[in-house]
């Protein structure tokens, strides 16, 4: 019967049989490769275990611990000019002196060699003294002293800890020379103008290979109410340098700023660009090699800066040369920001609501490398310097509307019976590109000096001061006020401010 | 048609495990390609008639790393030429070797920045094989924002 029924079904069931008998050859043979994709796929797991895992490592690679002490003349402001960090040269202001202390310590995370995981922490900055609110960070953001607040008391766990970094690199098998970070990192472009320093999530992709380098970044600025100025603001960077011959190279980049923050608010889509070149060179010449370094950047964009609303357009332009010398260095630097004549009140509600301005943004600037008081000068490195984006309270995060021309002179060399001493010079003349309302240009001369001592190979010791000579740009200047919008002050001091930072470089 | 697409995913299986194995494969590949110089050679050089190259020719790193630079000599042919002296003179901190005479062709020089030197900068150094120099700008930005 069953067989009957198979015989009788046989002529139904053949085909199917034959499909079966078909199928099962079929499947054999898909079982088979399936057997070898799993084989192989065994084996590439076997051999990633044991080419990845064993190697997996935890390394602490870098870091800094240092002890500051600044005294000033830079007291403290409102925030509504900026605060401390404002830079105003106060009539008659209070001095101030304060010892902070940061650790920093950098870790590795390190899988294999084409992967790692990299996170950087801070601990601090711990201040002592002061007597001064607010503080400001390396991107010129007013931040709190560190001291009591949420978590409790100095010493309480969760004040003093902070993440600064945490980002993946990876290098790209298919492609030799290309990786791929991600992560929250910081970014400075090549100019040292639009740095972010962190808080920023955001991805990169890298590409170096022989000649040629290059890369394209992208940030998501202060995502979340982390801060009083979060925007979620969109950053966009490409950056490409080539190689062009055994002593020179030449770059070009591009960066986009969609300010999120004003979207919506403006009537347009508020944004800012930037495009430029730069050109390092080594030449010889007979005293010694000079390295050549120069650049030009254009600025355009729309939005809300500085309590007003319209277009802005700039040029940013410098060439610096510093010639290596058997006793030392000497070095010139010339730069020059486009500016617009007059003041923020013709330009906020006033007769230039809404024009165009030529005037410079960025975002930071610490370019200057070199005045302590101009820019976030090396003795310190305290953000008290004129180059916070708070500016003099207009907005304008560099020079202000009135541009700059800088002529910067400086110079380093060892002490012949100390070799472990060098000493440091450096002048600055000041002047703003066009004339504030007043019709006045000369803002100011400054003078560094500072030593550094290398104690042990990575235990230093900076001490100096530096003195900046207020010119007539800063009298009765309106711009120049704590508000930002009142009367200037009549006669503003001159500014000074001394330093020591001892410092130990983990790495 | 029934056996198109019994056959796609063993297809589709095939190309997966392919691509596992070039990923197997290619670190140790792309490891080995990435020190072969890419970029352009120097020379000839005189009185030696070598040629030079310098990878990488782009740094950029903060004030506590240490980088190095591969110096290769060849001669006409592309093959690696021994004992020729390669020096590096850097405009701040020091560059240290395992020898300044090249050792199948090449020479390896780490280089340290000053000490103190957290400020973002430019540094330069020059790797110089007989009367050939051979300058690499080494950008230096601070750790918490990098380049």
């Amino acid at each position: 019967m069953p067989c009957k029924a198979a015989t009788g079904l046989a002529y139904l069931e053949v085909f199917p049989q034959r499909v079966s008998y078909c199928m099962s050859a079929r499947r054999t043979c898909h079982v088979v490769v399936l057997c070898l994709m799993l084989g192989l796929l065994a084996g590439q797991a076997w051999s990633q275990t044991l080419a990845v895992f064993p190697k997996e490592e935890i390394l602490l690679v870098g870091g800094d611990f240092r002890i500051r002490s600044v005294n000033s003349n830079i007291a403290g402001a409102n925030t509504l000019g900026g605060g401390e960090s404002g830079g105003f040269p106060t009539q008659d202001g209070d001095t101030k002196s304060f010892f902070d202390t940061r650790l920093r310590l950098y870790w590795d995370f390190r899988p294999s060699d084409l992967l790692r995981v990299h996170y950087r922490m801070e601990i601090g900055d711990v201040r002592f003294g002061g007597g001064v609110e607010d503080g400001s960070d390396v991107s010129g953001n007013l931040v709190p002293v560190i001291g009591p607040g949420s978590g409790g008391g100095v010493g309480a766990d969760g004040v003093n800890v902070e993440t600064k970094n945490i980002f993946l690199d990876f290098v790209i098998p298919l492609i030799p020379g290309l990786s791929f970070r991600g992560g929250i990192m910081g970014y400075g472009d090549r100019y040292d103008f639009n740095i972010l320093a962190d808080d920023f999530a955001g991805f990169q992709l890298l590409y170096k290979r022989g000649d040629v380098a290059a890369h394209f970044v992208y940030f998501k600025f202060f995502e979340g109410a982390t801060r009083d100025n979060a925007d979620d603001s969109h950053w966009f960077g490409i950056d490409g340098q080539l190689q062009i011959n055994a002593s020179t190279r030449a770059a070009a980049t591009f960066y986009y700023w969609a300010d999120q923050e004003h979207r919506g608010t403006l009537g347009f889509a508020p944004f800012q660009f930037w495009i430029g070149s730069e050109v390092t060179s080594r030449l010889t010449a007979g005293p010694g090699p000079i390295q050549v370094k120069g650049y030009v950047i254009y600025n355009q964009g729309e939005g809300f800066f500085g309590r007003r609303a319209g277009k802005n357009r700039g040029v940013n332009f410098s060439l610096a040369g510093d010639l290596s010398l058997s006793f030392g260095t000497v070095g010139l630097q010339v730069q020059y920001i486009t500016g617009e004549r007059g003041s923020k009140q013709q330009i906020e509600g006033g007769s230039k609501d809404r024009d165009n301005i030529s005037a410079w943004v960025s975002y930071f600037n610490r370019m200057y490398q070199g005045p302590e008081i101009i820019s976030l000068g090396p003795i310190i490195d305290v953000g008290d310097g004129f180059s916070s984006k708070w500016g003099t309270g207009n907005g304008f995060y560099n020079g202000d509307y009135n541009g700059r021309l800088l002529l910067i002179a400086r110079s380093a060399f060892p002490v012949p019976v100390l070799p472990n001493v060098s000493l440091h010079l450096v002048g600055a003349y000041d002047r703003a590109a066009a004339s504030n309302v007043n019709g006045d240009n000369s803002r100011g001369f400054e003078v560094d000096l500072w030593a550094q001592w290398n104690i042990l190979p990575k235990l230093w010791f900076r001490f100096g001061g530096a003195y900046y000579i207020t010119g007539n740009w800063w009298k009765n200047n309106p711009d120049a006020s704590f508000t930002g919008r009142g009367p200037g002050v009549p006669n503003p001091d001159n500014i000074w401010q001394f330093g020591t930072r001892l410092q130990y470089d983990f790495g | 048609m029934t056996s198109g697409k019994l056959w796609l995913p063993c297809v589709v299986g095939m190309l997966v495990c392919l691509g596992c194995l070039t990923w197997g494969v290619l670190p140790s590949a792309s490891q080995e390609r990435l020190p072969q110089a890419a970029g352009r050679r120097y020379g000839p050089t005189n009185p030696g008639g070598y040629y030079v190259r310098v990878e990488p020719r782009a740094v950029t790193m903060s004030h506590n790393q240490h980088p190095q630079i591969t110096v290769t000599v060849e001669n006409a042919a592309g093959q690696p030429v021994d004992d020729v002296l390669a020096t590096f003179t850097p405009s701040e901190g020091t560059v240290t070797t395992g020898s300044s005479s090249t050792r199948g062709g090449t020479v390896v020089g780490t280089f340290t920045a000053a000490p103190g030197s957290d400020s973002p900068r430019t540094a330069f150094l020059v790797v110089t094989v007989e009367n050939v120099e051979v300058t690499v700008f080494i950008d230096m930005v601070p750790a918490v924002f990098g380049r």
